[in-house]
Order: structure tokens, then C-alpha cells, then sequence
């Protein structure tokens, strides 16, 4: 392929592909083989895949560089591939491919910047959706445990820089095709990959536990999508057992209070506090909020001794706050009793039961 | 003079060989430039500054010629405002412009930051200057490489952080008008090598984005500061600036040497005791003091001492303070400021406070023991530099080198500060720095590197595989980070860390480098800190961990080493016949193997006790000579024979002190002829050595792995000689003195022996066999 800068070289196929459900949209997943990982100057991009969906199914472009002096044309052409789409789809590529090529395209001395209009990192996704199920969030990982795929490496990816060095040096291809081989599958498990996480994101995969829940909420707050947060935070505390709802719960008791739904988070934390029986954090956020919000200590010692009971071994861990809170319960006691000896005890009486009775849930 | 401290030579026993005035001088004033903008005439004179020094002047005239500029002038001349003043026009002309300043220290960065913050206050544009080192936090790194206008960093950031990552340092290398290199002196030798090699590369990526920056040099005393910045930055259009416009206090200077207190063994008292007695009237009247120590073990004895004079006072432990290696940063930072506010009267310091830290001016000064060379003398001497006068005292030891300078102070007085010297092409110096030039930028056919030409080894590395050419350039063609794997210093790794476990969370109080802590934190050793004692109850020297708790006992550990050189290959010699030569890979060990407890005050010894601790090994690379058994025999038929048993070398003190003595002068000849420091080669005599069984002399780099002198010594082996001849055959001296032979042993005959075998290669041997000692 010519390009102004010279010629190109590029290799592209079409593959079918199945309808994707849901359907990224117009999305170029790029991956880039590079000569060491370390970055800075003397790192360079030898060999790129771009996968484009189209009309009928994926356009797999690879671009590659039979040698250094030849980079202009090889970051032209890549450019006018990625530029087709509106996005560009990478693994990673937010701390490593992209800043790689925006050296590159300085090094090179092209015109301008390489910078994409919009950038989807799927790392971030992965991280952020699935890190609680995976060891580890590489890509071989992911498309082992998420997409049910394996595949074997015949080179390990340390070695694919030796790969295309002994290309330079002696014009050896046999590693070289596998690392470019490696490249091209590589970019079309991107597009799989992004269409899985779609469907996790818009929270339509089946059999996802309170976890998966918890993680989405998680996200999806972080992203500012408050409603889409909101339901994923409520799915995980159905769930009604174990860690993740009950922190998806505390979650959702804090924004409760947060907004001022005393009431609501109050009741959110007994029905917490009946299922998940167990959770030490779900016991001491109900006194809490009963000791300061509703300024009912006796209450509140009540839930903490309660919890006492039920968790033995976490007692002593409550045992400050019971005695703080036992303390306080007997010094309003004496202090209604002196005033009651005065004859005001009507008047406290009806302060007593006051924040019980406002605000119904 | 009334306005000097108080020094009366009667109330000292000792001997007063030098009591020197120098006469004050006058400021010599500039107008302010007439093109300075007004903001900036506005923001002087709020620091009260209505008239530039002359130097000052020349040098801002200079660099809006476009010239690059050497200026030399002494502590606290304005040295900063020569380059300050011209970077902050420029910028108030175009915010656009950048200056990138480089200190060889970070500390010395986190100085100049807050000096320069004082300045651009109150500036119309907000000129924005930031450190960019190693404790620079990544979050605030972006911000600096997009908006610095002044970055100040050192040279080992720009050769591994800067340079190889230029990409994301564009904004800065493409407008890139200013470099400042402060503390010129300190880049000479195998460090200063380095640097110009990494000034080189820094050239390359400027030219790759079309800047062509003005370098600005400061340099304290030198002997060749146009020279060396000649050398360091390969540019013609130099021009010095020397003629020092500040004022100068009337300074007194002042050499003393103790009183004898054995006259058969020439041992004087301490110079410890006596430099005490000079430094703590001063301290106690507030005269705010400088000591400086030679060790880091003084510093600590020295503070001790001090602080038990002030003990009456409190605050005597404020007062009086400790500043060395080993100290954390933030600590010396501390420090520094307490010195320049005036809480701190007392400062007790190793040569770390000899460079331009600012301190402000003190009015004493007082050097235990001679530096070791003129230039850094007269640096601490600068310390005490009042506009109301001041005075520096040099307090001699009994050691051979500082009894020569304190009887002959004409020779200090008369000499030249010492040279800067570095060799930027040493070829493996440059090899280096070629492989971390080409995985910055591909390199053009016939393209150099500074002056070098590299197309050789260009082709070399295409040979090993780590270069390719494609379309007439070279490009980097292997994975690993070349700048990585260069250190621009001698830096050992895996310092020592120093824990006090008398804490309930035992605390970090400092860190030591591995070389020296076999000696200081070896177990039971006293170890001093701030002038604290501790205990080391503990060494996990594999965890390199000391563990230390504090005490209170009248004494203090000193411990002794033994060094020793092991041939591991030869790769040439020996050849010749008397006086052969060699060179190969060596192995220098140093193993400290006991140490002594000595009292306080009267220095007697009180106990003694062994050290456990693997020996410290150099693996490097030395150049070797070796004495014939018959030359050195014939030796051995003097007054001074000796009954010897068969195979055995006869032990002559004469000859072994002319064994030092040419181990001496043949660094010291062997660094001039390489171009380096003295400091880049190291040299052992042993009269019988483990690997030639022979009398031995050999010169090593102190760099590991060695950068390639020692074939070069090889190859010099007969100027070597003569040279070293010479030094010591035209030295005036009669007997032998630190100047040719050496200062380890003054010992009659030595200067004859060591002449005589140095000179025996150009007789017959049967003519050698007549000489007698």
C-alpha cells in the first residue's frame, strides 16, 4: 500500500463473524507488538492489528514494518485504518499502545498528534467488572475464564521483540509469523471481549452472584450513571446473604442517609441485619445510625448486645462501643430521673418518643 | 581587625606557621542592565537589590549576546543571580521559553528551588519552577513536563528519566533556551566523563527539535574552569567570567600546628583537642562556626565534644549540630535552615557541606586535618565569608601530608587549585553512552556523537545485534533500556540501614553504603549519630540491617582494615625484566578484621574485639608492576641490612616506604596521563603480593569493572615511569614529602629507594646491584 511517506506494508482479511449482541458499534480494536515494554524513545511499534466490524463481519488489517526506516508510511497507514471509526477499542492501550504510538508519530516527525477521538480501555473494564472472579486480568486470562476460549502460544510474549530481531537480522520469519499471528487474534478477541463486557454492563448476564453485582454498582457510580449504580447496588443486596450484598447494602444505607432517608436506611439495615446475620459492619452501622440519627442509644445497646449474642467471637470487638453506649444509657437515665424528681418528666417523656414517631417509613 | 573574632596565637602552645589577612574588598557595582524589564527591576528591589556586582553584569551582557558562559567567582558572590536574572527576562519576553537547570545534588535543587521562588514572587506571568527527580511524585509529573518553565533536575534524572523519554519532554526540548550547569567543578573525573557524554546526547535530542540552547556554567575554585566547560559542553563560543564584583570581608587565614608531645615520634597533640579548644569559645559567644572534620566518625566525636562544652546551656544539642552522609534529607534540611535563621551557632560537617548548599555566611571556620587538595580547601575556608570579616583556621594533624602544608604554606598560598579533568571518549565510557544516544534517536550515516566519531562502533553493535541499519541510518535493536544500565556515579546499592530498637516501633535513624559499614556498624561497634551514641547490638548482614540502641559510655570504636589485591586474569605482561608491567581484571578486598575501643579525651586504648563480617571486594580491573627479586635484594646491602631467611624479601623499611612511595606517585602521574581524577584510580603497595610473589605496586580503578584505563596504563608504561621519576626526583623536598612520595611514611630514605627503583629500569643490572641504600 503507498502512502506519502512511502510504501506500507499490510495484510487484510475478512473474517465473518457472527451478529454481536450487543453491538459495540463502530469501533477499530487496535494491538500493537512493540520491541520492549519499557517504553521511551528507542521502543518502537513494529507490528499492529486493526479489527473493524463491518457490513458482513470483522476487517482484520495487519500493518507491519520490514524495517525501522520505513515507520512514517507503517504510522500513516495505521492512522488511516484506526480514523475510520469513531472509537478505538485496546487492552491496555491507555498506559501502554497509545502513549507508545504518540512517540512514535513524534519520533517519526508526523504532522500533528496521534490522538484518537475516543478511547474504550477494556483493561479498565475487566478490572473493574470481573477482578473479584480473575487471578490475574491479562488477556490470555480473560479469554480463558470469560470468553471460554484457549488457545496455544507457540512464543511466549517475552520473546516476540527476539522475533522480529531476528527478522532484522537475519530474515527469519518462523517466529516472526507466529508473533504476527499472535497479533491477529489477539485484536479479534478484543471485539468478543467488548461485546461480553456490553453485556455485563448493561447488567443483562445471567447467573451474575451479588459479587458481580456489587462490582457493576461500583462502576457504574463511578462513571456517574447514578440509576444504572443504584439498581446494580440493589440486585447485589437481594441477594440478602454473604459479604458482597452486605456491603452493597452499606452502600446503599450511606447515600440513603446521605439524602436524608433516615427511615429507609433504617429499615434497610434491620432487614440486613435479619438475613445476613453474621456481618459484624451491618450490626454497628444500625446502632450508629440508631445512637446519632434517631439519638437513641438504648436502642442502639440494644443491637450491639444483640450482636454480642449472635457473634460470639466478635464481642470483644464490640465491647467498647456497648460500654461507651451503656454509659451514656445510664447517665440519660439519671439525668431523667433528677429531672423527673423535678416534675419534668412529662416533658422529657415526649422528647423521648419524639424521633420514633416522625417520619413513618 | 576589630571587627575579626577573637584569635589570640599566645593562648595556644602550638605553632602559628601562617597568620594571613586578607584585606577586604569593595564592592564593584553595575547599573542594571538598561533592557531589564520593569517587573524585574520591581521584584530586585523589593530583595533590596539596586545595582548588580560587575560579574553579575558581564554575565547577564554575555548571555543576551548569545554566548555561553563559565562564571567563577567565590560562596555567596550572587553566583545564582548570573543566571537567574537573564532566564527570568527571557521569560517575562516569551512564557513560551524554557531553561532547564541542573545541580548535581537533589538537595541542592530543593535549595535553589526555594531561592529562585523568592525571586519570581510578585512577576506578572506565573514563572513556574519545579524539581523533577527521583521523589518527584507521579501525579505531579505530567504537570511539569506540559507547564515547567524551569525544571530543575541532576544529571542522573536527565540521563535516565529525560533524555530516553524525550517524546513526552517535547514541550520542553523544543523550546528549550537555557541549560545551567552549577557546581561546574564537581563534573570532573569518571563523573564528569559521564555528564559530558549525557550533555552530549541531551545536544542531539535539542537539535531533534530544533532548539540550540545557551549553556550557563557556575563553577566555585578551579584551576581550569574555561577548559573543563570546554571540554564538558564540546562549544567554542565560551566566554569566563572570573572577575569577582562582590565584596569580601577582610578574612584572616590562619595555619596552626599542635604542639609536639613526643619529639622522637613527631606525634603532636590531637588535632581534634586543639581545633576544639579553637571552635568553642566562638560557639559559646554566639560567633556562629564551622568545623570541618575529615571523617564521618570526627563529625560525630567532634559534636560530642562540642555539645559537652555548651552542656551548662539547654538548648546545647540545638545549638550545636552534626551534618554529614547518613543523615536523612529532610533532617539536613532542617539544618541548613536553622543555619541561615542563626539558631544554629556550632555546624560540625564532612566535605557534604563544602558544596554550594546555602547556609548563609558563618564567621569561622575550622578544618581539622588538610582536605587533600587546594581547590577544596579553599572551598571550606569559603564557609566563613562575613562582610564584617572572619576568620578560617587550619588545624594540622600528625599525618605526613597536612605537616607538609602547615610547614609549607608558600606551597598552598603559591599553587594553583587543582585541575578538572575528564576523558568523555574513553571508549567504553562512550560505548555506553552511544547505545543509550541510539535508543533515543536512530543516528544518521556519519553522524557523531558530541566530537566523537561512532561509525566504528556503530558497526559493532550492528555486529552484536544491537543496532540495524535501515534507509542510511542506525537504529536500537534490542529490548533492554541502555541508560539503565549506565551509573553516572559510584554509587553502591543496598545501603546499610541503621534501626534504634529502643522505640516501641524501633525507628529508621539513618543508612550507611556497604562498603564503609563493616567498619562503623560492625557489631558492638559505638556508633555516633548526632552526636548521640548508640550501641550496634545487632548486624543482619544480609537484611543489611543494624540494630542499634542508644548508650551513654566514655569511649568510642575504631576499626582497622586491611586491603589487598587479587589478580583474577591477565590479560597482557609481565614482560620487560626489573620493573615488569601487566595489566588484567583484579579483585581489591577489604577486610575489616578488628576493632579497638578507645577512650575519650585521652585516646588510650581499652579494649580491643574482633569483626565478623565478609570481606568487601572490588571486582575491577588494575595495572600491575612488579620488582625483580634480584633488584630488590640489592637493595637490601645498606646500614640498613637485616638477617633474612632464604626465600624471604629482606623487610627494609626504607624499601617499603619507596614501595609506597611509588604506588603513590604513579597514581598520581597515571591520572594526568589518562586526563582523570586522582580519585577515579586507587593504588596498593605490597612488598610480597598473593599472586607474583613479588614486591608489588598496583593501580586500579575504584570503578567496578574498571572503564578501560588500565590497558591504557599498560600501554604508558615507560612515560609512567619517567614521569613518576621525575615527580619525585624534581620535588624540592630533601627527604620525601606528600607532594611526590607521599604521606604515608616519612621515613628516612624512602624518597632515595623509591627513586631508585623507579629509575633502576635504565640501568644494567649489575650497575643495580651496586646501589645501596
Amino acid at each position: 500500500m503507498s502512502t506519502p511517506y512511502g510504501v506500507a506494508v499490510i495484510r487484510q482479511d475478512v473474517i465473518s463473524l457472527p451478529r454481536l449482541d450487543p453491538d459495540p458499534g463502530n469501533v477499530a480494536y487496535v494491538d500493537t507488538e512493540t520491541t520492549g515494554l519499557t517504553g521511551g524513545a528507542g521502543t518502537y511499534v513494529f507490528a499492529a492489528a486493526v479489527a473493524r466490524p463491518i457490513d458482513c463481519g470483522l476487517r482484520v488489517t495487519q500493518f507491519f514494518l520490514p524495517q525501522p526506516g520505513m515507520e512514517a508510511a507503517f504510522l500513516h497507514a495505521l492512522r488511516e485504518e484506526v480514523d475510520q471509526a469513531a472509537t478505538v477499542g485496546t487492552f491496555n492501550g491507555g498506559s501502554f499502545d497509545l502513549p507508545v504510538l504518540r512517540t512514535r508519530w513524534v519520533m517519526a516527525r508526523m504532522p500533528g498528534e496521534f490522538a484518537p477521538a475516543a478511547h474504550v480501555d477494556l483493561l479498565t473494564l475487566v478490572r473493574a467488572l470481573y477482578r473479584h472472579r480473575l487471578e490475574s486480568c491479562t488477556l490470555r486470562q480473560v479469554e480463558e475464564r470469560l470468553l471460554g476460549y484457549e488457545r496455544d502460544d507457540p512464543l511466549p510474549s517475552a520473546l516476540v521483540p527476539d522475533a522480529y530481531f531476528e527478522y532484522l537480522r537475519a530474515g527469519a520469519r518462523d517466529f516472526l509469523e507466529a508473533a504476527l499471528e499472535h497479533n491477529r487474534l489477539d485484536v479479534i478477541s478484543l471485539v468478543h471481549l467488548h461485546s461480553r463486557l456490553l453485556l455485563r454492563l448493561r447488567g443483562r448476564e445471567a447467573g451474575m452472584d451479588a459479587a458481580d453485582w456489587l462490582a457493576l454498582g461500583r462502576h457504574r457510580f463511578r462513571r456517574g450513571a447514578r440509576a444504572d449504580g443504584w439498581r446494580a447496588l440493589r440486585n447485589a443486596t437481594s441477594f440478602a446473604a454473604g459479604d458482597a450484598a452486605a456491603t452493597a447494602g452499606l452502600l446503599i444505607t450511606r447515600r440513603l442517609l446521605r439524602r436524608g432517608s433516615v427511615n429507609a436506611a433504617d429499615s434497610l439495615l434491620e432487614w440486613l441485619e435479619d438475613r445476613a446475620s453474621n456481618d459484624l459492619r451491618v450490626s454497628v452501622a444500625r446502632a450508629r445510625l440508631l445512637e446519632w440519627r434517631r439519638r437513641d442509644a438504648r436502642q442502639a445497646l440494644d443491637v450491639i448486645e444483640a450482636a454480642q449474642v449472635r457473634m460470639p467471637e466478635a464481642a470483644e470487638e464490640l465491647e467498647h462501643r456497648r460500654s461507651r453506649l451503656r454509659r451514656k444509657v445510664q447517665s440519660d437515665d439519671d439525668r431523667l430521673g433528677h429531672r423527673r424528681n423535678r416534675g419534668q418528666g412529662k416533658v422529657r417523656q415526649i422528647q423521648l418518643e419524639a424521633p420514633i414517631s416522625d417520619g413513618l417509613a | 581587625m576589630a571587627s575579626l573574632p577573637h584569635f589570640r596565637p599566645a593562648d595556644f602552645q602550638g605553632e602559628v606557621t601562617l597568620d594571613h589577612v586578607i584585606p577586604e574588598a569593595a564592592a564593584t557595582f553595575a547599573s542594571l542592565p538598561t533592557d531589564l524589564r520593569p517587573e524585574l527591576v520591581a521584584a530586585l528591589g523589593r530583595r533590596g537589590i539596586q545595582n548588580l556586582y560587575s560579574h553579575q553584569a558581564e554575565a547577564y551582557r554575555a548571555i543576551r549576546d548569545g554566548r555561553h558562559l563559565v562564571v567563577v567567582t567565590p560562596t555567596a558572590s550572587g553566583k545564582t543571580l548570573c543566571y537567574n536574572l537573564p532566564v527570568l527576562q527571557r521569560l517575562l519576553e516569551n512564557p513560551e521559553r524554557r531553561a532547564l537547570y541542573v545541580y548535581p545534588t537533589k538537595a541542592l535543587a530543593q535549595d535553589q528551588l526555594a531561592e529562585l521562588s523568592a525571586l519570581k514572587h510578585g512577576l506578572p506571568i506565573e514563572v513556574r519552577v519545579d524539581t523533577y527527580d527521583g521523589d518527584t511524585p507521579p501525579g505531579r509529573r505530567t504537570a511539569i513536563r506540559e507547564g515547567g518553565h524551569i525544571v530543575m533536575t541532576n544529571p542522573d534524572m536527565l540521563h535516565t528519566g529525560l533524555l530516553p523519554h524525550h517524546t513526552r519532554w517535547r514541550r520542553l526540548f523544543s523550546s528549550l533556551e537555557f541549560v545551567v550547569i552549577d557546581e561546574l567543578h564537581t563534573y570532573r573525573g569518571l563523573f564528569g566523563s559521564q555528564v559530558a557524554n549525557v550533555i552530549r546526547r541531551l545536544k542531539r535530542i535539542c537539535a531533534f527539535y530544533g532548539s540550540s540552547p545557551i549553556f550557563i556554567c557556575a563553577s566555585a575554585t578551579i584551576g581550569n574552569p574555561l577548559e573543563l566547560a570546554q571540554r564538558l559542553l564540546e562549544e567554542e563560543n565560551i566566554q569566563l567570567v572570573d572577575r569577582n564584583g562582590a565584596p569580601r570581608g577582610e578574612r584572616r587565614l590562619v595555619f596552626y600546628n599542635p604542639p609536639l608531645v613526643n619529639r622522637e615520634m613527631g606525634v603532636r597533640r590531637s588535632s581534634m583537642l586543639e581545633a576544639r579548644r579553637i571552635a568553642n569559645p566562638w560557639i559559646t559567644a554566639g560567633v556562629q562556626t564551622i568545623v570541618f572534620c575529615r571523617s564521618r566518625l570526627q563529625v560525630e566525636v567532634m559534636l560530642s565534644y562540642l555539645r559537652q562544652d555548651l552542656a551548662p546551656r539547654l538548648d546545647a544539642s540545638r545549638r550545636v549540630r552534626g551534618y554529614r552522609a547518613g543523615y536523612l534529607p529532610l533532617h539536613r534540611r532542617e539544618i541548613e535552615a536553622g543555619l541561615r535563621a542563626g539558631e544554629i551557632t556550632g555546624v560540625v560537617s564532612t566535605n557534604a557541606l563544602e558544596l554550594g548548599i546555602d547556609i548563609g555566611s558563618l564567621q569561622c571556620a575550622v578544618l581539622v586535618g588538610y582536605p587533600g587538595t587546594i581547590a577544596s580547601t579553599w572551598q571550606q575556608l569559603g564557609r566563613a565569608g562575613r562582610r564584617s570579616g572572619s576568620v578560617g583556621v587550619f588545624v594540622a594533624s600528625s599525618s605526613p601530608l597536612d605537616q607538609f602544608i602547615v610547614r609549607h604554606p608558600e606551597y598552598f598560598l603559591g599553587t594553583d587549585p587543582e585541575e578538572g579533568l575528564i576523558d568523555p571518549d574513553n571508549l567504553l565510557l562512550l560505548a555506553g553512552h552511544l547505545q543509550a544516544g541510539l535508543f533515543e534517536l536512530p543516528f544518521e550515516d556519519q553522524e557523531r556523537l558530541g566530537s566523537a566519531d561512532v561509525q566504528e562502533l556503530l558497526r559493532l553493535f550492528e555486529d552484536d545485534g544491537s543496532a540495524t541499519r535501515s534507509a542510511g541510518r542506525w537504529f536500537w535493536s534490542r529490548q533492554a533500556f541502555p541508560a539503565e544500565e549506565i551509573h553516572l556515579r559510584r554509587i553502591l546499592a543496598d545501603n546499610v540501614v541503621i534501626i534504634d530498637t529502643s522505640h516501641p516501633r524501633p525507628q529508621v535513624i539513618g543508612e550507611m553504603d556497604q562498603f564503609t559499614a563493616p567498619v562503623l556498624l560492625h557489631e558492638e561497634a559505638v556508633y555516633l549519630h548526632e552526636g548521640a551514641q548508640y550501641h550496634v547490638d545487632r548486624l543482619d548482614w544480609d537484611e543489611k540491617k543494624a540494630y542499634v540502641r542508644p548508650v551513654a559510655v566514655d569511649y568510642y570504636t575504631d576499626a582497622l582494615a586491611s586491603v589487598s589485591v587479587q589478580v583474577l586474569e591477565t590479560f597482557a605482561g609481565p614482560d620487560e625484566t626489573q620493573l615488569t608491567r601487566s595489566h588484567g581484571e583484579v579483585k581489591i578486598t577489604s577486610l575489616a578484621s578488628m576493632f579497638k575501643k578507645i577512650r575519650f579525651h585521652t585516646h588510650e586504648n581499652i579494649g580491643a574485639g574482633p569483626i565478623h563480617l565478609p570481606e568487601q571486594t572490588l571486582h575491577t580491573t588494575g595495572y600491575w608492576i612488579t620488582v625483580d627479586e634480584a633488584l630488590w635484594r640489592s637493595f637490601g646491602r645498606g646500614p640498613l641490612e637485616r638477617p633474612t631467611k632464604p626465600g624471604d624479601f629482606p623487610g627494609i623499611p626504607a624499601m617499603e616506604a619507596g614501595l609506597q612511595g611509588i604506588a603513590h606517585s604513579l597514581r598520581h602521574v597515571a591520572s594526568l596521563r589518562l586526563m582523570c581524577d586522582p580519585r577515579d584510580l586507587g593504588s596498593v603497595a605490597e612488598v610480597r603480593s598473593v599472586t607474583t610473589q613479588l614486591p608489588t605496586v598496583t593501580v586500579y580503578e575504584v570503578y567496578p569493572g574498571g572503564v578501560g584505563f588500565s590497558s591504557r596504563l599498560y600501554e604508558l608504561h615507560d612515560e609512567l615511569l619517567q614521569d613518576a621519576a621525575a615527580l619525585v626526583r624534581d620535588c624540592p623536598c630533601s627527604a620525601g614529602c606528600p607532594s611526590c612520595v607521599g604521606p604515608l611514611h616519612l621515613i628516612d630514605g624512602a624518597k632515595r629507594a623509591c627513586l631508585k627503583l623507579l629509575e633502576a629500569r635504565h640501568r644494567s643490572p649489575s650497575s643495580a646491584t651496586a646501589l645501596a641504600v
